[in-house]
């Protein structure tokens, strides 16, 4: 007979069991079990009787008595709700940070790999902190579960009863939104324009004989490859914008559009000012002279300001998202 | 009808029973398995994974006790109920009859004798 199951299943068994109890509790399972069998049982005797007896991590719950739990049933929506909030806030957080981080001095060459390097980074970035604000969340209310199990108790009142929500769900204001798309519309509409003619368009005149320009702003050959991003950037802008119009209100779908919109535009405006050799080289060195300084720190001077410029209006940015995701939960919250 | 629903609403509905139709069994000494076949016998399903360890429950609970017999080749644990128990199992049977009269008015609309 094989006897090996039998001590391997109560074995499976008292394994999860407190040790004060293992040795009692296999005695009497093993005597159990024995007098299910017959004098001489075959393998498969032995197999039907202890898929009887069920699944070892079952059995073994019912000799302890008290279930157990990591989080309790009653806290786990609470759970669920905070882990959302504090991962959306964990998420935004660094995502903006990470941008800013990874975005102030990218160590690779080129648009492509700037591109993957920041999005490398700051993935890795936001997934670092999600999983932080995970464990935090996790181990506060496992720790409330596990004062609980040991008979602390908050006794519910009167008092805990929350207040009612206000009725309005966050209404997205029609008119914003249209004059919002027009300006959209009309300012990237030119910029990609300005972007794509650069070269005969924004740049240092002179009013000698009428005017005509002395040098482009930019140089043609860095920009002209980053067309196609503020075109996809634009496109995202409408989407977003089409989607708010159409929602009415905020909720997770216009959130997280919004929060795509804003960050992907916040990228590329990034990837554009971190090119070398953005502003041409003729523009740099008619304004250095005009304002009596080297090309070199004239240069420097403007990279700074644009991008003291843009690491402000990042922020302003990511306080935007999260005031969306906000919007959102509150939303749904009344939705309910 | 969905057969699987009608299954767990009586299998909740019988499982607040099962400790009484344990503790009505418990008047004589019984080992596990003897309780398990005497409960078969009459008609009362329990499955073994639940019974063995609702015993050991019992007694930790103050309300059997247990002996150890390894006179025989097979060692076996036998319960019993103790004094407690059997105030316990008196209060129970008091309370299952009028559980009993209740539900009958509810079910049929008149009280049974």
């Amino acid at each position: 007979m094989n006897t090996n199951l039998i001590e391997r299943y109560i074995y499976d068994v008292t394994r999860r069991l407190p040790e004060t109890s293992r040795s009692e509790v296999t005695k009497e399972l093993q005597a159990n079990i024995d007098d299910m069998l017959s004098e001489k049982p075959t393998d498969a005797e032995i197999e039907k009787v202890l898929i009887e007896l069920g699944d070892p991590r079952i059995l073994a719950n019912e000799y302890r008595g008290t279930k157990r739990y990591l989080i309790a049933s009653e806290y786990t929506d609470d759970y669920l709700e905070t882990l959302k909030f504090v991962l959306i806030i964990f998420g935004s957080i660094s995502l903006v940070f990470g941008l800013l981080d990874s975005l102030k001095a990218p160590e690779a060459s080129g648009l492509f790999l700037t591109i993957l390097e920041v999005l490398g980074e700051v993935l890795a970035n936001v997934f670092g902190s999600l999983c932080q604000g995970f464990a935090i969340v996790t181990l506060v209310f496992a720790g409330i579960t596990a004062w609980r199990q040991k008979g602390g108790k908050d006794t519910w009142g009167i008092k805990c009863l929350p207040p009612l929500p206000e009725k309005q769900k966050i209404k997205i204001s029609r008119a914003d939104i249209i004059a919002e798309l027009i300006v959209t519309l009309i300012f990237g509409i030119t910029w990609i324009y300005v972007l794509i003619n650069n070269a005969s368009i924004i740049g240092w005149y002179d009013d000698v004989d009428g005017w005509h320009l002395l040098a482009p702003l930019f140089t043609g050959s860095v920009i002209t490859p980053l067309v196609p991003l503020f075109v996809l950037s634009l496109a995202l802008s409408l989407v977003s914008s089409v989607v708010k119009l159409g929602a009415g209100h905020w909720n997770f779908w216009v959130a997280g559009i919004h929060t795509l919109e804003q960050a992907f535009s916040i990228i590329v405006m990034f990837v554009f000012i971190g090119q070398v050799g953005l502003f041409n080289g003729d523009f740099i060195q008619l304004a250095a002279d005009q304002l009596e300084q080297t090309p070199a720190e004239f240069l420097s001077a403007l990279t700074a300001g644009i991008r003291g410029f843009f690491t402000f209006l990042t922020v302003v940015i990511g306080i935007d998202i999260i005031v969306g995701w906000t919007k959102a939960f509150k939303g749904q919250k009344q939705g309910k | 009808m969905d057969e699987s629903l009608i299954q767990s609403l009586n299998s909740e509905l019988k499982r607040g029973t099962q400790i009484l139709a344990v503790l009505s069994q418990m008047n004589e000494m019984k080992y596990g398995y003897s309780l398990l076949q005497d409960l078969e016998a009459k008609h009362v399903e329990i499955e073994a994974g639940t019974l063995y360890p609702l015993l050991r429950r019992l007694e930790s609970q103050g309300i059997l006790k247990s002996e150890w017999d390894t006179t025989e080749s097979r060692p076996r644990k036998y319960y019993l109920l103790n004094e407690e128990g059997k105030e316990v199992f008196d209060l129970m049977k008091k309370e299952w009859h009028r559980i009993v009269k209740e539900m009958n008015l509810l079910l049929e609309g008149e009280p049974t004798k």
